[in-house]
């Protein structure tokens, strides 16, 4: 009970605490699948709160972790070319690409300005008419509505200079996929904001076809533990379903105004996930209607071939049967000063939440 | 401060508009965060976090049914959802004891030489 003096509602926390252990009784694997969860459970020292039966594991739930080596080499591809500038989140900037990372080619001069929103890339658009501008659409149901609201505003005001290189993704498939490789998952924590955007229907397959419930949670500790709670109900009575804890944000329908956006720009397409390989209509693309702001189609570029990693595993790490201490790597070669893997690069990557905050 | 607070709680650090500067601070795309609306000018807003004011786009929420002191969860320059005043202030002060927490164990690591966490 590390920090559990830094607690704000100490007595509902020690209340939750009390009900998990009392309900608790068969061994248990809880996933978590969003970044955000990750930082808090590891900030809060949630697994050492919690009786042994419970055990948390950290999934697919970092956009920047999931993202191939392939697609960093392509942006950078495209920085280097001639009058390209490339807009990132700065989330992307010191993951390593094949042989470079976008942060050693601003070094070496290539125009590469992080942004905050998709907006900054088109208002850098605007004032740099003659330059190609080219945004690098990363993350999950929660940024995909605003690269699609981008590409939308863009048509609207004739900046045919703005491009927007796709690796968006959605979080079903790799949900499905960690069951099907066979990853001991008992539950989902749902992802609060991804959620906030899709509703709750989605996960409905979960709970129908592989017989897992998912509850979809807050980001305070009080949040989760009553989603772990839920969770754990639902496990012992073996009654799987689909839950809202974090009613307060989320709604079952999600946002609908976001997901037509998302409708009209993109669709889906195979996609790559590290730790998972390829799987099936897990990717976002551009639409052909909107071809004219695809990266992919607008450029032509030679990738380097994509070179492995050096004794990372962040693949294992991001499919919950390896944990940030398992890698040899880790604390040693891998610090977030110097990061070897994404999964140390992201704030939300799960070997950067338990070098921070964690003693082992 | 550390690489943590610095980047998750860049909007509490930020004084100015983070929209035509966004180059000055390590962007964090994962976080969401609550902001209250200050000014509505067609689908843009004007939102404050705590010091902070950032420009957000309203375009996927219905904006008649948003209104000035509104609070809405905020990602990337967009309003994702319209959340009551009370969630948003549970939230940010949970930001800040995070900040507050993150900043005491600095301050206890630079004095001892130690990493505590």
């Amino acid at each position: 009970m590390k920090y559990i003096d830094e607690y704000r509602n100490k007595e509902l926390v020690q209340l939750l605490v009390g009900q998990i252990r009392e309900a608790s009784k068969h061994k248990m694997r809880i996933m978590e699948v969003c970044g955000g969860h990750t930082m808090a459970i590891q900030r809060f020292g949630i697994p050492e709160l919690l009786p042994p039966t419970i055990e948390l594991i950290s999934g697919p739930g970092c956009p920047v972790c999931v993202t191939s080596r392939a697609y960093i080499d392509h942006a950078i591809a495209l920085a280097r070319l001639p009058d390209v500038i490339v807009t990132t989140f700065g989330d992307l900037i010191r993951v390593p690409g094949s042989s470079s990372s976008l942060d050693q080619e601003k070094a070496a001069g290539r125009d590469i300005r992080i942004v905050y929103s998709v907006l900054d890339a088109l208002e850098i658009a605007k004032h740099n008419r003659r330059k190609k501008i080219v945004f690098l659409g990363i993350g999950f149901e929660t940024t995909s509505p605003a690269t699609a609201a981008g590409i939308l505003k863009a048509e609207m005001a004739g900046l045919f200079n703005f491009s927007v290189l796709s690796a968006h993704k959605i979080m079903p498939p790799p949900m499905a996929a960690l069951i099907d490789a066979g990853v001991e998952i008992h539950g989902y924590l749902g992802p609060g904001h991804v959620s906030t955007i899709t509703g709750s229907g989605m996960y409905d397959f979960i709970a129908e076809n592989y017989g897992l419930g998912v509850v979809i949670s807050g980001f305070e500790p009080t949040d989760i533990l009553q989603s772990i709670l839920m969770l754990v109900k639902q496990f012992e009575a073996r009654r799987p379903k689909i839950e809202i804890q974090y009613n307060r944000v989320v709604k079952p329908e999600g946002n609908t105004k976001a997901l037509a956006m998302l409708e009209e720009v993109f669709e889906l397409r195979d996609d790559w996930w590290r730790g998972l390989g390829i799987l099936p209509q897990s990717g976002m693309k551009i639409k052909e209607k909107y071809a004219a702001f695809d990266a992919e189609k607008l450029f032509e570029v030679t990738l380097e071939p994509t070179r492995s990693d050096k004794g990372c595993i962040c693949g294992s790490i991001l499919k919950g049967i390896a944990k940030p201490p398992d890698c040899k790597l880790f604390r040693k070669a891998c610090t977030p000063a110097d990061p070897v893997g994404p999964c140390m690069v992201s704030n939300e990557g799960a070997c950067a939440a338990w070098y921070r905050y964690s003693d082992s | 401060m550390t690489y943590l607070t610095n980047n998750i709680f860049a909007g509490h650090k930020l004084k100015k508009s983070i929209t035509f500067e966004p180059q000055k601070r390590k962007a964090n795309m994962c976080l969401s965060i609550p902001a209250r609306i200050e000014s509505i000018e067609g689908e843009m807003a004007r939102c404050s976090v705590g010091d902070a004011t950032y420009n957000a786009s309203l375009a996927m929420l219905d904006i008649a049914e948003l209104a000035i002191g509104d609070y809405v969860l905020l990602h990337t320059g967009f309003a994702l959802q319209k959340i009551s005043e009370e969630e948003a202030l549970e939230t940010l002060k949970l930001f800040d004891e995070f900040e507050a927490f993150n900043e005491q164990l600095d301050k206890e690591e630079q004095q001892t030489g130690k990493r505590i966490v």
